[in-house]
């Protein structure tokens, strides 16, 4: 397993020096000059030069590259154009309002995802299994600022129980920690149900029942932990998207996250942020499909890292 | 047949599956005995009710869609049908156990074998956790297995399927139970394999003094193992006698046609073996008469319109044919 791991960690890096690769040189040939758009209309061609050499973007773009992966190794990120600060500062400050609120929806989504999941699966054909099913293609099907908007009506303007924007408090997350997990929780309730409905009838929760189990104990014993595969996949990926942040959420609510400060700089095109942005997401996506690798193992012991399973 | 004391019987039994092509009788009118110490063997063709009725026992009938509409099964003194879920989770693996036929998927592939035979035991008796895994481990080394701390450990996927039967077993019989179901336990295994786990439950069965049901349609199997003998059509019983007596002496023209559908090493290589015309009725089109009259050479009038109920023909040896019945019987007299 130790020998897998350093593989699919360097694995890891190759992928994530590919995206590096590709980001820069994307959003390097895209035109327009960034320092004409950050010196504003009125600045002198001498200006712009001087400044242009001073960040320097003069350079040839192979040089510039390996001059921003070095930095970028070291933990610099660059220096944001427009807003003269750390790019890794304002990804840090970034992050941490997003982990809050993707906190909330993620725990949301996996908590109620797998309840109701079970709970369908368990009660199949009932009416109950028709009920959260039915919601679940609701949860599915609507989109998260409409669900946002109906959340900030209902809870906020005419209950008045939380805040309807902002980041003053914790609770300022609730609602919009809803409304992007709600989403998520429906299609955790529906791989959960189909995959524990495949495991219900297989024979080894028959002979559960034969021993003399109690219902719940096949269930949650016997049944669960081998529906865990498909669910634990999609709530790896999941968590990905969550943490790289939702525009229209964090726009609605006016929570300065990840996904509103990305926006906001591509359309500044401040380049330092954006690069850094993608490779945060891209870091994000390659550890989760890592853990999700490695918590396969620990789930079902048929899957061994590195070598087929022996049987 | 044994005339110990009676552990089960079952009476009247019918289980019916509600489906969209409408209720279809699954099981109908099964009446049986199983005496402390016998072994009850139940044969019959795929889907003729055989595991079903074994399923029954214990209350494992896949509802919805299938249901128990009719009947008592009387186990020691307590009809197990009036009995709540609670009391039937008790007696279940306790009192009576079942192996099934998929060694490969009986096991849960996800928890060591060790730790689910000790699951037997913990659910039943009250023990701790250690006495529990060395009684387990006891179970692993009692039913043959060599090396049995590693087979301890390991998980269903590392052992192979005549391991895993034994692991079925040990578990299945962890409790020592009054009644062991074995539902073809040999079908799924390697030929050579079969006759080891046969000798294996008929020896753990004198060791734990208990009475096996045993399903098979393996005639060879019944007349090894059995005592009493079950022959199962389209939901009916249709011949029901000690073993001896139906090798023997079959009566029933279904039980005539299996004898003489095995293969007898000793006959002309030029004979060729004989086959039951037709197939089994699907249970959404079951013949109005007897099940088995549409297949049967003897066949007459009746047969096609009425079934018959069971013949006790002496000897303990019951047949549900219209050739044996004084009255109607007289037909075939002159053949």
């Amino acid at each position: 397993m130790g020998s897998y791991l350093v593989k699919r960690v360097l694995q890891a890096i190759g992928v994530i020096l590919c995206i590096s690769i590709i980001t820069f040189f994307v959003l390097n040939i895209v035109p327009g000059n960034p320092v004409r758009i950050m010196l504003g209309e009125f600045a002198d061609e001498a200006t712009i030069a001087r400044v242009t050499a001073e960040m320097g973007l003069d350079q040839p773009i192979i040089v510039q590259y390996f001059n921003w992966l070095k930095n970028m190794l070291m933990g610099d990120f660059g220096v944001s154009y427009f807003q003269n600060k750390p790019v890794l500062d304002i990804l840090v400050t970034s992050f941490l309002i997003t982990a809050k609120l993707a906190g909330i929806a993620y725990l949301l989504s996996i908590v109620l995802g797998v309840v109701v999941g079970v709970v369908a699966a368990v009660n199949r054909g009932k009416w109950i299994d028709s009920f959260l099913m039915t919601l679940s293609v609701f949860g599915i099907s609507a989109p998260s600022f409409w669900i946002a908007i109906i959340l900030q009506i209902f809870i906020c303007l005419k209950l008045n129980l939380l805040p309807l924007s902002g980041i003053s408090s914790v609770s300022s997350f609730i609602l919009p920690g809803i409304a992007l997990g709600t989403r998520y929780a429906a299609s955790v309730a529906r791989i959960t149900r189909t995959s524990m409905l495949e495991v219900l009838s297989q024979d080894y929760i028959r002979t559960a029942q034969a021993k003399g189990l109690k219902k719940w104990a096949v269930i949650i014993k016997h049944a669960f932990r081998n529906a865990l595969i498909p669910v634990i996949t999609i709530a790896g990926s999941e968590l990905g998207s969550i943490l790289t942040g939702s525009v229209l959420i964090e726009s609605i609510f006016q929570i300065p996250g990840i996904g509103k400060m990305l926006v906001d700089s591509i359309n500044t095109r401040d380049l330092p942020i954006v690069q850094g942005g993608v490779m945060y997401i891209a870091v994000i996506c390659v550890i989760m499909y890592l853990v999700v690798d490695i918590l396969y193992t620990f789930v079902d012991p048929r899957i061994t890292l590195g070598k087929e399973s022996e049987s | 047949m044994k005339e110990n004391k009676e552990l089960l019987e079952v009476k009247n039994l019918g289980i019916t599956f509600f489906t969209d092509q409408g209720a279809l009788p699954a099981v109908q009118e099964v009446d049986f005995k199983i005496y402390e110490g016998e072994t009850l063997g139940v044969v019959g063709e795929s889907g003729c009710g055989k595991s079903m009725t074994a399923l029954s026992l214990m209350q494992l009938i896949p509802t919805p869609p299938g249901k128990i509409t009719s009947g008592e099964i009387i186990y020691k003194g307590e009809d197990l049908l009036k009995k709540s879920q609670d009391e039937i989770q008790q007696i279940r693996g306790k009192e009576i156990s079942m192996i099934f036929q998929e060694p490969m998927t009986s096991l849960n592939p996800v928890i060591t074998v060790g730790k689910q035979i000790m699951e037997s035991i913990l659910i039943h008796d009250e023990v701790s956790k250690e006495d529990a895994s060395r009684r387990a481990l006891e179970m692993i080394k009692l039913v043959g297995i060599p090396m049995p701390e590693k087979v301890f450990a390991s998980y269903p996927h590392q052992l192979s399927g005549g391991m895993r039967q034994r692991i079925m077993i040990a578990m299945a019989l962890s409790c020592q139970p009054s009644l062991l179901i074995c539902d073809e336990p040999t079908t799924a295994l390697d030929v050579t394999i079969q006759a080891q786990i046969l000798r294996l439950i008929n020896k753990m069965k004198h060791e734990m003094n208990s009475s096996v049901l045993l399903i098979t349609h393996d005639m060879g199997v019944i007349s090894e193992m059995a005592d009493n003998v079950i022959v199962m059509y389209a939901g009916k019983i249709v011949e029901y006698t000690a073993v001896k007596n139906l090798f023997k002496n079959p009566l029933h023209p279904y039980t005539l046609g299996l004898m003489a559908s095995i293969p007898d090493i000793d006959s002309d290589d030029e004979e060729e073996l004989e086959v039951i015309p037709g197939s089994v009725p699907m249970l959404y089109e079951l013949p109005k008469g007897c099940f088995f009259a549409p297949r049967c050479k003897y066949a007459k009038e009746i047969c096609h319109n009425e079934c018959p109920s069971m013949i006790d023909k002496g000897e303990n040896h019951l047949v549900r044919c219209w050739k044996y019945d004084k009255e109607h019987g007289k037909e075939w007299e002159d053949e």
